[in-house]
């Protein structure tokens, strides 16, 4: 069983703009994937869409063998969702945000009390943790929020951007955390980024878009190869015809 | 379902709701500053009720009707909330749409939440409702009565309201929106009976509104008979609990719309950016026609032209006509079915929907609509060396001409209507955007100076609301005398040009202040 199967997948929105056009690809479990491309490509559509957020036009798209539309509830029980744009609002505390979102996911106290503990360990927030969201700065922000994401242990993780507003020290800790979590606990991870260089470190493989259309796929090692080049943007450039 | 779940969502639901208050002394001081504007109005308005009840007023078949009235509007201010949609805040959406929570589960949680906040804004009502049991010395029953009907007609209105949102989110289309007007339309017909000699009233009619409005009057009246009330009342409760349980295991996570603000406390400059974006694409065929011109001789008229088209394209100007066509509606349908001559009927109407409403409300809208939308790009004036005087009268001066102009026309149109001096009533306008608009834009620039930034806007809004009462004081008080005491034309003009000269003197005074606080922001 795959743990993501997107299979001929359209989304248009109001404005009868295509926003994702006959999209294919498909996700191993236990593999990071991601997705790249430019700025209104459709990645954040597709998370959303793999999220439960927003209902595909056409196509189907299955989560761990659930249908996106029919069986949200199922898939909600397995993922974890890291927004872009993820608000965390500003007068609450570190700590109460965490314990709020614990208390959904955990089946106990314990559980509920080690997965704070682990998100205080991802966060690397220390004491800040008890002061308010509103006086973090924003790598603090992120880093709470890739926190909240993981200590879930979901099956699957759907990360839009997860170390947008990190500087070089806390991005490359996060991506370690990524990958500790993936091979202790192996999770599944979705994730899209306009970062070249964390798409290779981090995933499997990769699915280049472009307006809404799959460009190739595959792992970044034989995609160089492919197109003869030094590094991903090189592959993506060559990818869509701009060099 | 998980009760602890529902109960830690709607505590994170009220502390997100709430934060604010948590954060800032201004936000609790404001708080308590509206509890207790409010408590002197209910206070002055029960003395009288209280004292007509124990002389025996005994006119309940009116008071049934006046309050049945006021509780259907309420009730189709909620179903009408639910033409939007089911709407949700956008961490809801990413966070917990994306969780285990299940729909009903978030359901409950929103309808506690959302009475939670009802009933902190409507704590007013609540010490009011205090006083009414007190001053008339009602008995337990009676009070518990009074209480447990308000709570289960709350319940069924936020339990409909919640119930109709996710239809129409789920279903949508016309069949809905004509299902939600035709509701609306059913419970504002019979106040038609107010305004024209219609044979209709709520008193005959077995809405939820009347069964309430009958208990409340009742139990204040110790009149028995009111267990077929009660019932009544419980069965659209039942109705609504049935609608509710029936709709609400459906997914409507991904059929939700997202709105910016996260509460009326909330400061967060892109949500309300977000907002303000909105609006510009719903006006911008009209608001894209006027542009500003480059070659403009004087900075101070090109500032001006900058504003009032920024205005025009946020949204604000129509607003202000639409509230204005509202006004004037009213005017005239009162008129028509008004046993008065109709020559003094609108004049007297029109001076009090100026004095009540619009004095206090558009320049506060203009100067908090210039917050969220300029705050952004103030830091371009600040920086360039321009004159900051310049910059500040064009802004006074484009907020007082938008929010005089519009009343203007229609006073004047009134005013050929029925044949009326318009003088007094085009004073009062114009003192009132020249007041208004200093006052709310000065409080507004001095939170922003004194770094209480995180002040959420509605408390601002007040504090500036019950400045501009006290300093427009003088003017009620001159133009009740001229209204009183029917001047001639002579007196009249010295009036006006009195009036206006105290409002061009406080205008001149916070206009000084606004420019030496304007400097003091920190961007």
């Amino acid at each position: 069983m795959k743990a993501v199967e997107v299979v001929n997948l359209v989304k248009v929105y109001g404005g009868g703009i295509p926003a994702i056009d006959n999209l294919t690809f498909a996700v191993e479990p236990g593999e990071i994937y991601g997705l790249i491309g430019p700025n209104g490509a459709g990645k954040t559509t597709t998370l959303r869409i793999v999220a439960t957020l927003i209902k595909p036009t056409s196509g189907s798209v299955r989560v761990l063998g659930f249908d996106v539309v029919d069986q949200a509830e199922y898939i909600r029980r397995m993922i974890s969702y890291l927004p872009e744009e993820a608000g965390v609002y500003g007068n609450l505390t570190g700590y109460e945000y965490l314990r709020f979102i614990a208390d959904i996911y955990a089946k106990s106290g314990d559980e509920s009390e080690s997965m704070i503990e682990e998100a205080l360990e991802i966060s690397g927030l220390g004491s800040r943790i008890k002061d308010r969201v509103k006086s973090y700065s924003r790598g603090m922000r992120r880093r709470l929020q890739v926190a909240r994401t993981l200590m879930v242990k979901p099956k699957l993780a759907i990360l839009d951007e997860p170390t947008s507003g990190l500087d070089v020290y806390h991005a490359h800790y996060i991506r370690r955390c990524i990958r500790r979590y993936v091979d202790e606990y192996g999770l599944t991870v979705l994730i899209s980024s306009h970062n070249m260089l964390e798409i290779e470190y981090l995933c499997d493989r990769i699915l280049l878009i472009h307006r809404g259309r799959s460009i190739d796929d595959g792992p970044p090692r034989i995609l160089k190869e492919k197109y003869s080049s030094n590094n991903m943007e090189e592959v993506f450039l060559k990818a869509v015809g701009l060099t | 379902m998980r009760i602890h779940v529902v109960l830690d969502l709607y505590i994170f639901k009220v502390k997100t709701f709430f934060g604010a208050l948590r954060a800032s002394k201004a936000s609790i001081a404001l708080l308590l500053l509206y509890t207790l504007s409010f408590l002197l109005g209910l206070f002055s308005f029960s003395t009288p009720i209280s004292d007509a009840i124990r002389k025996g007023v005994t006119d309940i078949d009116s008071y049934t009707e006046l309050l049945s009235s006021v509780a259907s509007l309420l009730m189709v201010f909620a179903v009408s909330l639910a033409l939007r949609g089911y709407t949700v805040f956008e961490y809801e959406q990413n966070l917990i749409f994306t969780s285990p929570i299940k729909p009903r589960e978030f359901l409950i949680a929103d309808i506690f939440s959302n009475l939670t906040s009802l009933l902190i804004f409507a704590n007013p009502i609540v010490i009011f409702y205090v006083m009414i049991v007190h001053s008339l010395k009602l008995s337990t029953l009676s009070a518990l009565l009074m209480l447990s009907s308000s709570i289960l007609f709350i319940f069924t209105l936020l339990l409909l309201k919640t119930s109709l949102s996710m239809i129409k989110s789920l279903y949508g289309g016309n069949q809905v929106n004509t299902l939600i007007l035709a509701i609306i339309v059913i419970l504002v017909l019979p106040a038609a009976g107010f305004i024209a000699d219609l044979p209709l009233e709520y008193n005959s009619l077995p809405y939820p509104s009347t069964f309430l409005a009958r208990i409340l009057v009742k139990s204040v009246y110790s009149v028995d008979r009111l267990t077929l009330d009660f019932a009544g009342l419980s069965f659209y409760f039942l109705l609504s609990v049935l609608l509710f349980l029936s709709i609400s295991t459906k997914n409507f996570f991904p059929t939700t719309t997202c709105i910016p603000f996260v509460s009326p406390f909330d400061t967060s400059m892109r949500m309300q950016t977000l907002q303000m974006e909105r609006n510009i694409k719903m006006f911008s065929r009209i608001g894209m026609l006027p542009t500003l011109n480059l070659g403009s001789k004087s900075l101070l008229t090109f500032l001006m032209k900058k504003e009032v088209i920024r205005v025009i394209r946020e949204g604000s100007l129509f607003t202000i006509i639409f509230f204005y066509l509202i006004a004037s509606f009213i005017v005239v349908a009162t008129s028509i079915s008004s046993s008065q001559t109709t020559q003094s009927l609108p004049y007297t109407y029109l001076v009090t929907f100026f004095v009540g409403v619009y004095s206090l409300t558009i320049p506060l809208m203009l100067v908090s609509n210039w917050r969220f939308s300029d705050i952004g790009s103030l830091w371009i004036p600040l920086t360039s060396g321009m004159d900051l005087r310049i910059m500040v009268n064009a802004l006074l001066y484009s907020f007082i001409s938008i929010s005089s102009v519009v009343p203007a026309a229609v006073i004047s149109i009134l005013s050929l209507i029925y044949s009326i001096n318009p003088i007094i009533p085009l004073t009062l306008a114009v003192s009132t955007s020249m007041i208004g608009c200093p006052v709310n834009l000065y409080i507004m620039v001095g939170f922003l100076g004194m770094k209480s930034s995180g002040t959420p806007s509605i408390l601002i809004g007040l504090a500036s609301m019950l400045l501009s009462v006290l300093l427009l004081t003088p003017t009620y008080i001159l133009i009740f005398l001229g209204l009183h005491l029917s001047f001639g034309d002579v007196t009249s003009w010295l009036l006006t040009v009195t009036i206006l000269a105290y409002s061009t003197l406080i205008m001149k005074l916070f206009s000084r202040e606004i420019k030496r606080s304007i400097s003091r922001i920190e961007l």
